[in-house]
């Protein structure tokens, strides 16, 4: 089987194009760095792989070093070289690199919809002929051009030829000669053209000179000479002048190939955007409004007949299966496990749908970027980079692709105290507590809600500011992105992410809620000697209780409670249904008060997530004693945080 | 002493000349496009004044004033 | 009496139903989360195999 690799700078559309050819839904965005990790598919018995988007193969963050080691170890029988055909020179700087390697590269101009709006046009037989590869144009939004890109992706595997190398400048190319004949350029791993080594070896590339034997002396010598010679020539080190004799042969293509007309400036959001008192108002009322609309307006209105609904149907099913002789155990499994339990998730099914609609039109769109670029002076006080404030929006919908997605800030530091404060931030499946927990202790209380995205942002900042002040040796790192331009939402987009997470969901309440439901009735109704007994004195209880005296400060010391707290590490959701299984959520008010209410909610805010995320923050971390750590501080912060809110609460309440 | 980027103001335009910095960062920008006698023009201040977008080889970029110092114009 | 036995094992199939396809997708889920080919095959080196979970760490989790 043969395998072709999309790769091209971040945001160019590989991912765009890898779900077109696959039908995976795999994840897209309109910012640089969506895609972190590699990801397969098949496509007409061909296997297709989607790699990080990077600027060039000296690789900077973790997610880049992958793509970087995928294509120079693994070989894969066609490199398809996505690129952004509005940004044709600074996409063609990575073509140089790869037209290297001696695999067969297939150059993709994608964005063809684009072109004429931006008065682009692209020669693209020059552009085949200045490269030496295949050149098709498609729109992989679009779907355009795709019966054309299948033709020369199939022509090129069968024809496997290696594009021309560009030319840099005689005194350099003469210098990559003289290199070429060292007898120590055949030691280079098979496959790689001495070429690419003997620029390499010119680079100091460390990861190349690690992967091979030491050099002996005398070459050694020659190249310290070689490299002298070179600075006294250009005046700059060696690998800026490779650097910049790739941009002199991608300014040469691109001037060749491309004519541009000149365009006159249109309108641009940023004018409003990223404007020097609109831009914070602007986006903490752009957040607002996404969870005013889905929480508050699509939420207030369904979850009340949803809940209705169930309880309907749980009641109704219940006299029928009675009059028809149904053991109790089947009828309680059924009405009292599996009906209360994932019902009461799917009740918020709609909420989490218009959320994820949102939040997938806000991905799409450009602005991400943006957030970035006006919160990074903010973050920075908190020892964290604009690029933090990304994983924070995402991480309103699912903690998971949150965390995932810190991996593009390069900074090692910065990166894991994203990792660990991301789910402080409350993902969707927490917000069914809330809103529990919220009709029935403060209703027409509507400013309780967004206090609690308040105290989860406060969280972030206190654990920021603390880690701040235990890390005194202040690193300088950088902050370097890419702003996209912005676009209209593609509707096929938006509708497959906002498909894919809600069905996640759904899926979710059918799978792993279904069972615990199922468990927790079971032992929640039975003691040790299997007879049927109050909940008060069955397994579930009597184990619950060996954990509940450790709220009893918090206020909800009792074992229902505990026990859904537990179940909320497989899932954030199973609290909701946990509860409802083991009390009933019309008996909620005989167990909390508003205090004790707001410090439980407090406490599932800030604790640590559930199983998913916290394996998201351990891949991230790749080391368990940080990942600890981490757990601890979320907990322990959790726990302090609530019984203050209990004690603050019983003050005034 | 020659003039930094982050010297410049929103609108002004300039040619980059060398850049001074360590090997790690100074690599990254140019891989990022700041080669010599490349374009750049500065097309906003973020809401604080830092970090500065600029335009260049027809894309924009944001970075911040502390990266912007260590690339010379000319 | 047979209308009580049919019901009964109704609503146990239905309910066993639902419990293994709640178990086989969790499971389903697993494997392709998981890292299950290198383990399976030490040839296979990890960070480059096709699983998920291999696919970017340098070392096999
Ligand atoms: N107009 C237009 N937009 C496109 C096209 N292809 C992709 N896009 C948009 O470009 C943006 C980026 O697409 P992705 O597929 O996520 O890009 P990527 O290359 O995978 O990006 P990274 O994973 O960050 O490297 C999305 O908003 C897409 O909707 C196209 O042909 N035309
Ligand atoms: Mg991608």
């Amino acid at each position: 089987m043969q395998t072709i690799a999309l790769i091209g700078n971040p945001n160019c559309g590989k991912t765009t194009l890898f779900n077109e050819l696959t039908g995976i839904t795999a994840y897209v965005g309109n910012w640089p760095g969506v895609t972190v990790e590699k990801k397969e598919g098949m496509w007409n018995n061909i296997k297709v792989l989607d790699l990080p988007g990077v600027y060039s193969l000296s690789p900077y963050s973790p997610e880049e070093k992958l793509s970087r080691r995928y294509i120079l170890d693994e070989q894969p029988d066609l490199i398809v070289d996505v690129i952004d055909a509005t940004n044709l020179e600074r996409s063609l700087y990575l073509t140089s690199q790869l037209a290297e390697l001696g695999r067969s590269v297939l150059l993709v101009l994608n964005m063809q919809d684009l072109l004429e709006r931006e008065g682009i046009v692209i020669d693209t037989k020059r552009l085949s002929l200045m490269t030496g590869c295949p050149v098709v144009s498609i729109s992989a939004s679009k779907g355009i051009g795709l019966e054309s890109f299948k033709k020369e992706v199939e022509h090129a595997l069968k024809e496997n030829k290696a594009p021309a190398c560009p030319l840099f400048s005689n005194y350099v190319e003469n210098l990559l000669t003289t290199i070429i004949e060292d007898d120590y350029l055949h030691l280079i791993p098979s496959g790689r053209p001495q070429r690419w080594a003997a620029i390499k070896l010119l680079e100091e590339d460390e990861l190349f000179l690690s992967s091979m034997p030491p050099i002996p002396e005398a070459f050694a010598e020659f190249l310290h000479q070689a490299k002298t010679n070179l600075r006294l020539h250009f005046e700059d080190d060696p690998e800026a002048i490779i650097i910049d004799q790739r941009y002199k042969v991608a300014e040469h293509i691109a001037k060749h190939c491309q004519t541009k007309k000149f365009q006159k400036k249109r309108f641009n959001f940023d004018t409003i955007a990223t404007s020097r008192f609109g831009a914070i108002p602007l986006f903490i009322a752009i957040m607002g409004a996404v969870f005013y609309l889905s929480i508050g307006l699509v939420g207030g209105y369904t979850t009340g007949i949803l809940e209705n609904f169930f309880a309907y149907l749980g009641s109704n099913l219940s006299i029928l299966l009675d009059s028809l002789g149904v053991f109790p155990l089947l009828s309680g499994i059924l009405i009292d496990g599996i009906i209360a339990g994932v019902g009461s998730v799917l009740t918020f099914v709609p909420q989490l749908f218009v959320l994820f609609l949102l939040l997938s039109i806000l991905e799409d769109c450009g602005y991400m970027a943006r957030i970035a670029f006006i919160m990074d002076r903010l973050m920075r006080t908190i020892g964290l980079s604009g690029k933090s404030i990304i994983p924070m929006v995402i991480g309103t919908g699912c903690s998971v692709p949150a965390i995932m997605s810190s991996r593009t800030i390069e900074h090692q530091k910065q990166r894991e105290l994203t990792v660990l404060v991301t789910p402080f931030i409350p993902c969707g499946a927490k917000m069914p507590v809330f809103a529990l927990m919220l009709t029935y202790f403060f209703p027409g209380k509507w400013y309780i809600a967004p206090l609690i995205y308040v105290l989860g942002i406060l969280a972030v900042i206190i654990t920021g500011l603390l880690a701040r002040a235990i890390d005194k040796h202040k690193e300088k790192n950088a902050f370097i992105l890419e702003l996209p331009r912005y676009q209209l939402p593609s509707a096929k987009n938006v509708y497959l992410q906002t498909r894919e997470r809600t069905l996640g969901f759904v899926a979710k309440a059918g799978t792993i809620i279904l069972l615990s439901s199922v468990i927790i009735y079971l032992l929640s109704s039975y003691n040790f000697t299997l007879q049927s007994v109050d909940s008060d004195d069955s397994m579930l209880a009597i184990f619950g209780k060996f954990i509940s005296p450790v709220f009893i400060p918090l206020g909800f010391g009792f074992w229902q409670a505990s026990v859904a707290l537990l179940t909320g590490i497989a899932a954030k959701e199973s609290i909701v249904s946990t509860l409802s299984v083991t009390m009933g959520t019309q008996a909620l008010s005989s167990f909390f008060d508003p205090a004790s209410a707001l410090s439980y909610m407090t406490f599932i805010l800030l604790s640590s997530p559930c199983i998913a995320a916290i394996s998201a923050m351990a891949k991230e971390f790749g080391n368990r004693k940080k990942l600890l750590y981490a757990l601890i501080w979320q907990t322990g912060f959790a726990y302090l945080t609530a019984l203050l809110i209990r004690m603050l609460a019983m003050l005034i309440l | 002493m020659a003039k930094t980027m982050d010297e410049l103001t929103v609108g002004q335009r300039a040619e980059v000349g060398a850049i001074k910095a360590p090997k790690q960062l100074k690599r990254r920008l140019m891989d990022m496009g700041f080669t010599k006698g490349v374009d750049v023009e500065v097309v906003k201040m973020a809401p604080m004044g830092d970090p500065m977008e600029v335009a260049l080889r027809g894309y924009n970029l944001c970075l911040r004033k502390a990266e912007a110092r260590v690339i010379e114009l000319r | 009496m047979i209308v009580m036995i049919l019901s009964n094992i109704v609503v146990a199939l239905l309910i066993i139903l639902m419990l293994w396809y709640a178990v086989h997708t969790i499971r389903k889920q697993r494997k392709e989360d998981g890292c299950g080919s290198c383990k399976k095959n030490s040839a296979h080196s990890c960070p480059s195999s096709g699983c998920k979970g291999c696919s970017y760490s340098n070392k096999c989790h």
